[in-house]
């Protein structure tokens, strides 16, 4: 036992070690990720915290700096930038916007500097044909965490998740395309924050779940007869988790099998086995092991995708809640 | 797309304030932060020119997902009234260089939106499906196209090649799914019949494929009207698989 354990932390060590190596200088090579540096540290930040590593890490200076940093790509309105902060030039983007809060949410900022009525004010100013599932997703997440439903017209949004649900029941990016382990996630998710995950016409909890569970192989893949790819054990495995079915459906054994494929002797996951790893995939293999409740990794609040220490952080600032008066079906 | 810094020399770069201690920071080739520093001065005069339309086009090729670049790009090209045809050209070149990238296709409709020629660009996604039928960002362009300029017919033919290629792919069945659903003739019982035929006929090449299964109880609770059917249909499926 004291063997395994040692060889655990060994490999958790080399893990730690490549989410910290990637929030510090990057070489050029990811400049296609300048637009997306939130997302990218985010996921850094959230696996940190996975693994428990978070304070050991890095020093409260720093994350004193990081929440600072992440501030910075707040845009109030107003004509003009106010600095030349990294991406302030940039337009709002809610994408962005949700990986900020989590990322501020991770490291304990209490979120009072965070502008409500300018976001509210820009959901209101994204009626553009951009519309899918992500963004539906995000915009909820975003909602849900600072408890502010006024930006998400709910029925619109009920309304676009019911008619993305495919012929075999899983849900698409927008309504027509191919069912898809990540839009199903943004749906089954974005049903549960607005408090309208119900069993029912909109999801058949009993065919939704059978199009989820038929999507593991060993490891799992996000849309039928393609291959396995780590970050679905994520996607596919918190829309479970959602369902309330993790636990009674997934073949844990199988899917660790996968994992051992696609993690690296250096660190991190990569999406196949014969693939380099990258930040997205090696944060999406841990949280995966989280809802598989790996006891060397924390808990996961699937539907924000944060761990369950942030998001009790959030409920303790009397955030995180579903709109007054609605509540999903209690599923786990 | 190389562009010249020697063009610039009338702007004031604006250099890039990432603070004290920023997360993952990018050590950039040169080239690139010295375009993001004359694109951030543009940003703030609001120019629209030729050698914006350079400089983006370097940006955009340097990272694809730059979403700003993009619209501004788009902005500059309303502004000036230059050609869109080469800008067809340039989502063509990115397309190929970076496919999975999100941010090309709404420009590519926002441009072939007031083009107008849907044949050229069914062409293009089919060029750009023949890298990966299964490119999910080419399908949902696809599914506009068809939509909004009437191309059901064709497209099932098209359809039918990619499952001669490969019977499994889901892509290509959801997209018979979108096309029988949503053309505007009517649904009828022929139609059902035949939807069914199509499914067992593949079914039967590959018993296992989960695909054709999927498309077949998809046809079956298609419409309510025809539930009748279903019986009759599951016999038949139940027989087509002992056989």
């Amino acid at each position: 036992m004291a063997r395994e354990a040692s060889q655990a932390a060994r490999e958790l060590g080399v893990d730690i070690k490549y989410f910290q190596r990637h929030l510090g200088v990057l070489p050029h090579d990811y400049t296609g990720i300048d637009t997306s540096r939130l997302t990218f540290a985010g996921f850094c930040i959230q696996a940190l915290d996975l693994l428990g590593a978070l304070e050991t890490s890095s020093t409260e200076a720093q994350r004193a700096d990081w929440i600072e940093w992440t501030y910075a790509m707040q845009i109030h309105p107003s004509a003009k930038p106010q600095s030349t902060a990294a991406n302030d030039y940039d337009g709002s983007h809610i994408t962005m916007t949700y990986a900020a809060l989590v990322v501020l949410l991770t490291l304990g900022d209490d979120l009072s500097r965070v502008n409500k009525d300018a976001i509210v004010n820009f959901f209101a100013s994204c009626d553009s044909p951009e519309r899918d599932m992500r963004f539906v997703f995000c915009a909820c997440a975003i909602s849900f965490i600072l408890a502010d439903w006024r930006g998400v017209d709910i029925p619109r949004a009920f309304d676009f998740i019911r008619k993305s649900k495919t012929y075999d029941h899983g849900f698409a990016q927008t309504p027509g395309q191919e069912s898809h382990g990540g839009s199903t996630f943004c749906a089954l998710a974005s049903l549960y924050l607005m408090g309208e995950l119900r069993d029912g016409a909109t999801v058949d909890f009993k065919r939704t779940r059978a199009w989820l569970i038929n999507r593991q192989d060993s490891g799992f893949h996000g849309r039928v007869n393609k291959p396995s790819d780590t970050c679905y054990a994520f996607w596919v495995g918190g829309s479970l988790e959602i369902l309330g079915s993790h636990q009674a459906f997934v073949n844990v054994d199988s899917l660790n099998a996968f994992l051992a494929e696609t993690h690296s002797s250096y660190g991190g996951y990569s999406k196949h086995s014969d693939d380099y790893p990258d930040v997205m995939h090696s944060y999406m293999g841990f949280a995966s092991r989280a809802l598989c409740r790996d006891s060397l990794v924390g808990r996961l609040f699937a539907p924000l995708n944060i761990s369950q220490r942030a998001f009790a952080h959030c409920r303790q600032l009397g955030l995180g809640q579903s709109p007054s008066g609605a509540e999903s079906q209690a599923t786990h | 797309m190389p562009f010249s810094a020697s063009d610039w020399k009338d702007v004031v770069p604006v250099p890039q304030d990432d603070g004290v201690q920023p997360l993952a920071p990018i050590a950039y080739a040169q080239e690139y932060t010295e375009a993001m520093d004359l694109f951030r001065a543009v940003l703030l005069s609001g120019e629209k020119s030729a050698r914006v339309l350079e400089l983006t086009a370097f940006i955009i090729e340097a990272n694809s997902s730059h979403y700003t670049a993009w619209k501004y790009r788009l902005d500059t090209v309303r502004a000036l009234g230059s050609p869109l045809e080469d800008e067809l050209k340039f989502v063509e070149e990115v397309a190929f260089e970076t496919p999975k990238s999100y941010q090309l296709w709404p420009y590519r409709q926002a441009i072939s939106d007031q083009l107008n020629q849907p044949q050229r660009e069914i062409d293009f996604v089919g060029r750009i499906l023949a890298l990966d039928s299964k490119n999910y960002h080419a399908w949902a362009y696809r599914q506009h196209i068809v939509s909004k300029y009437d191309l059901w017919d064709s497209e099932l033919e098209y359809i039918d090649g990619l499952l001669r290629d490969d019977v499994r792919n889901n892509s290509a069945w959801n997209q018979r799914f979108f096309v029988v659903s949503r053309r505007p003739a009517e649904f009828t019982a022929a139609d059902l019949d035949a939807e069914v035929a199509y499914a067992l006929s593949h079914i039967q090449k590959a018993p296992h494929n989960e695909s054709a299964w999927n498309y077949l109880r998809g046809q079956a609770s298609h419409c309510a009207v025809l539930l009748a059917a279903r019986a009759h249909l599951l016999t038949v499926a139940a027989e087509s698989c002992l056989s």
